[in-house]
């Protein structure tokens, strides 16, 4: 379930690594599944500086009074909420070979999160545009009429959610906000008594677009139509992002 | 607890508590255990992964190949809810196996406070409150931590205790388990009656007879066999450069109350303040090396990563080696963007040039507790600093830019008068003074000064173990009467509420007669009471009266020297002889030297130590 530390590599120090003319950035994808979904966003920025710290990647520093490394995330997952391919991009000051970093990276990590590759990066995070997710739901009555209801919904002219709002008193109010430009290629099944949802949400890392967080997606589903309201120890729903791509919603975003 | 659900993990405020994964747990084989310890905190997750002790003890247990120690953590209120609505027992968090499958439970007692969340977590457990209702299918359960020096309120509730540092004494005690377990002569009260016998530091509550007198006081402590202790010796670790030290940590994925490295420098303290029950229990100092700290450190980085080093002790500026350590540490901490900090910080020993390697002093406000207001009340307690000392260490800090200092004191100490608390402002005061006069202060800015209160609980094992607490109508009246007498809006007064404080002191120096007052509490839903929020001083008083407890017996009334203690069934190495001869002196106001300037004769080198400061025992 939960792999411990493997045998440790060969010791290295960073000093092996010529020093770049300029930092760089090390573009990481990396997996975070099974009880890593329960760490929130700051938290995992938190604990993946100590692990690149542990790992001694040639980080570099921000000068000043109060030094810190240059970590950006891509896309903050929610809490509750997988992902197999969240990127990462790390400022370097040494030539290290990426992959090999990322071995180092990985002999300080559980299976639950892991590094699965890594580059020089060539692009910008803020090319990124759509996101892929799986979701799969296990709900009391669940069958394939509930799966084409499902797809029904997500496919219409019109895709309303209740959007969370707060007015300029900071009174927390609820918009409706249709994101049915937001959705594309839905499709809907029922597999093994579970209705099994794959669709690619509008993704964002500096809202120059709408990021449509897949949690709004469930919360539509349950209140219109009632689903993942009965025994909690049953029913249950995952959510995985799959794959992250560029505009078009068909290249592969790297 | 771990939860494997993840539709209840997602219902729940903070579920990165429950779904444990950490990188550095330590999962075994369940074929290669012969015995399975859960080792409990009764608090939540962010609090007990901070704890410096249960990271020692973990470790300790499971260097052994065939013993097996997980971790356990109280669950916050809304998943106590879905624990009852699913009928889910609390589980360890590696396994996620319920408590109730283990050898053995541990539970560290770090304080009083705490008692109604242990109670909380074997009753989620399903496990039996009374030690006596367990049959030989529940797990041995075994207290230990500063609370054990007189367990007594919650004895009825545990097996037994480990007394002292436990890093030898719980091994020992698994090993008895596991030998007995295999040559078929195991039973719960056998198992017992042995670890009593056998090994040292371990106190087995059901083994003594508690009779009492007339007017309520202890008449005796008898043990039911010939060959249990009367008196349990704390166990200590004699040489700290060759005590385990745990070099792989569990790393915590949620942001925890201390996120750093925590190096233990030493153990025990030089100074005797009379109220301070760990500068007594902790007794005898005993540092490690320099060399030994460093490559500890170093090690600790590796396996961690954190960016800053806590170098923790009671009072770290007494360690004698201090300017070397930290010398040592910074050859390689600085280049690598790792920090220092100090936890505490005496007045005398603040300095410009400790100042300047610590990055915590250097970006943080000024911390000092000079604990009592006048200068005869400081030598009553055997503070031994002086006003010179505190405005010379604020100064420092105000030379350095600093304008804020915060002071913290203590109220209701044995022989206060409010002359002492106009001392209290007064000084607070001086403080401010002392700022406009500094010609390197900060220009333009005003200072602000917070003088925190905290109420005085007479602790066991202190000098002051038989004075009375003020009762509340006396603390209100006293913090009142300090409100007032602080006028100046550059001081901001906080204080303690007095309320806890007055629980806290009932259970301190409770005895077993507690023991249905907790138990009611638990079946009424306390838990969590050092927490504010869940802390309800009336219904306290309600649950000791509806069990019959004069309560005030145990904290506002001066107890008999000669009185047979509830504690006294605990010996700690300091003798009680000692105890009186300190009370004597805070009322002659007469100060003691620190263990390093002369021995005052505490009687704990019949210890031992290695690096101490104690004359060696004369061998007889």
């Amino acid at each position: 379930m939960v792999s411990q530390k493997g045998t440790k590599l060969k010791p290295y120090s960073k000093d092996d690594y010529p020093m770049l003319s300029e930092p760089k950035y090390i573009r990481f994808k990396f997996r975070k599944v099974g009880n890593l979904q329960f760490i929130s966003h700051l938290d995992l920025q938190k604990a993946m500086a100590k692990v690149l710290v542990r790992a001694k990647a040639p980080l570099w520093y921000s000068k000043g009074f109060n030094p810190h490394p240059k970590l950006i995330f891509a896309l903050p997952l929610s809490v509750g909420a997988q992902s197999e391919c969240e990127y990462l991009d790390v400022r370097v000051e040494r030539a290290i070979p990426p992959l090999e970093l990322m071995e180092h990276i990985n002999d300080e990590l559980t299976e639950e999160l892991r590094f699965l590759d890594a580059y020089y990066a060539q692009t910008k995070l803020e090319d990124i545009y759509w996101a892929e997710y799986d979701f799969e739901i296990v709900t009391e009555g669940a069958d394939e009429n509930l799966a084409r209801e499902i797809e029904k919904i997500l496919t219409a002219e019109q895709v309303i959610i209740l959007k969370k709002a707060k007015d300029k008193y900071k009174n927390i109010f609820f918009k409706e906000q249709d994101i049915a430009p937001y959705v594309r290629d839905v499709s809907v099944g029922f597999e093994d008594g579970a209705v099994k949802i794959n669709a690619k949400l509008s993704a964002s890392i500096n809202q120059t677009h709408p990021h449509i967080n897949p949690e709004t997606i469930v919360t539509m589903l349950k209140e219109k139509l009632g689903i993942l309201s009965g025994d909690v120890t049953r029913e249950q729903y995952d959510i995985i992002r799959t794959r992250i791509y560029f505009e078009d919603g068909a290249t592969d975003f790297r | 607890m771990k939860i494997k659900n993840t539709s209840i993990l997602k219902s729940v405020e903070k579920p990165g508590r429950y779904s444990a994964g950490e990188f550095g747990q330590i999962i075994k084989d369940k074929k290669d255990i012969k015995a399975r310890w859960a080792f409990c905190f009764p608090d939540t997750y962010e609090i007990g992964m901070s704890n410096l002790g249960v990271r020692i003890l973990y470790g300790a247990l499971n260097s052994e190949p065939d013993i097996w120690c997980e971790r356990a953590y109280a669950p916050w209120t809304d998943m106590q809810e879905k624990m009852r609505e699913h009928d889910i027992p609390l589980t360890a968090h590696e396994s996620g196996d319920p408590l109730g499958d283990f050898d053995i439970v541990g539970i560290t007692l770090q304080y009083e406070m705490c008692y109604t969340t242990t109670l909380k977590m074997l009753e989620l457990a399903k496990i039996p409150l009374y030690a006596k209702d367990r049959g030989e299918e529940f797990p041995i359960i075994i207290g230990g931590g500063p609370c054990a020096y007189n367990a007594e309120p919650i004895a009825d509730f545990f097996d037994c205790f480990s007394i002292g540092e436990g890093e030898e004494n719980l091994v020992e005690f698994t090993r008895l388990y596991i030998e007995m377990k295999e040559r078929g002569t195991y039973n719960k009260k056998d198992f017992l009656h042995r670890a009593a016998a056998e090994i040292g530091g371990i106190y087995v509550p059901s083994l003594y007879d508690v009779t009492y007198n007339d007017d309520g006081t202890i008449k005796a402590y008898t043990p039911v066999y010939p060959d249990v202790p009367r008196r349990v010796l704390k166990r200590i670790m004699t040489d700290m450069d060759k005590s385990y030290f745990p070099d792989k940590v569990v790393m915590p994925y949620i942001e925890t109350v201390h996120d750093r490295i925590m190096l233990e420098v030493y153990r025990g303290c030089i100074r005797g303040c009379r109220f301070c029950q760990a500068g007594m229990v902790y007794r005898p100092v005993r540092e490690k090396t320099p060399e030994v700290l460093n490559e500890q450190a170093k090690c600790l980085y590796e396996a961690t990563g954190y960016d800053e080093i806590s170098l923790s002790s009671l009072s770290i500026s007494d360690y004698s080696r201090l300017s070397e350590l930290t010398d040592n540490l910074l050859e390689w901490t600085d280049k690598n963007m790792v920090s220092l900090s100090l936890p505490s910080l005496r007045v005398d020993s603040f300095t410009k040039e400790l100042m300047d390697k610590i990055s915590t002093v250097r970006t943080g406000g000024l911390t000092f507790a000079p604990e009592a207001g006048s200068q005869r009340l400081r030598d009553v307690i055997n503070k031994n600093v002086c006003e010179a000392d505190l405005l010379r260490a604020v100064n420092v800090g105000f030379d350095a830019g600093k304008t804020s200092c915060k002071l913290y004191f203590m109220m209701g100490l044995p022989t206060e008068t409010y002359e002492d608390l106009d001392g209290i402002a007064e000084l607070a005061k001086a403080v401010i003074e002392a700022y406009y006069e500094n010609p390197n202060r900060q220009k333009g800015r005003a200072p602000s000064v917070t003088v925190s209160v905290s109420c005085f609980i007479p602790k066991p094992f202190t000098p002051f173990q038989w004075e009375a607490q003020d009762s509340m109508e006396t603390f209100v009246e006293k913090q009142k009467y300090l409100e007032s007498k602080i006028t100046d809006r550059k001081i901001r007064y906080v204080h303690h509420d007095a309320r806890v404080s007055h629980v806290e002191a009932i259970l301190a120096r409770g005895d077993r007669r507690l023991a249905p007052a907790l138990a009611l509490a638990c079946e009424r839903g306390f838990c969590f009471d050092a927490w504010d929020e869940f802390f309800h001083y009336d219904e306290w008083i309600k649950v000791f009266e509806d069990c019959g407890i004069d309560y005030n017996f145990y904290s506002n009334r001066v107890w008999g020297e000669d009185e047979v203690l509830p504690w006294d069934v605990i010996d700690c190495g300091v003798t009680k002889e000692f105890l009186k001869r300190e009370r004597g002196n805070a009322y002659a106001e007469k100060t003691t030297p620190s263990c390093r300037e002369k021995c005052s004769g505490c009687g704990v080198n019949k210890l031992g130590g290695e690096r101490t400061w104690c004359p060696k025992k004369e061998q007889n």
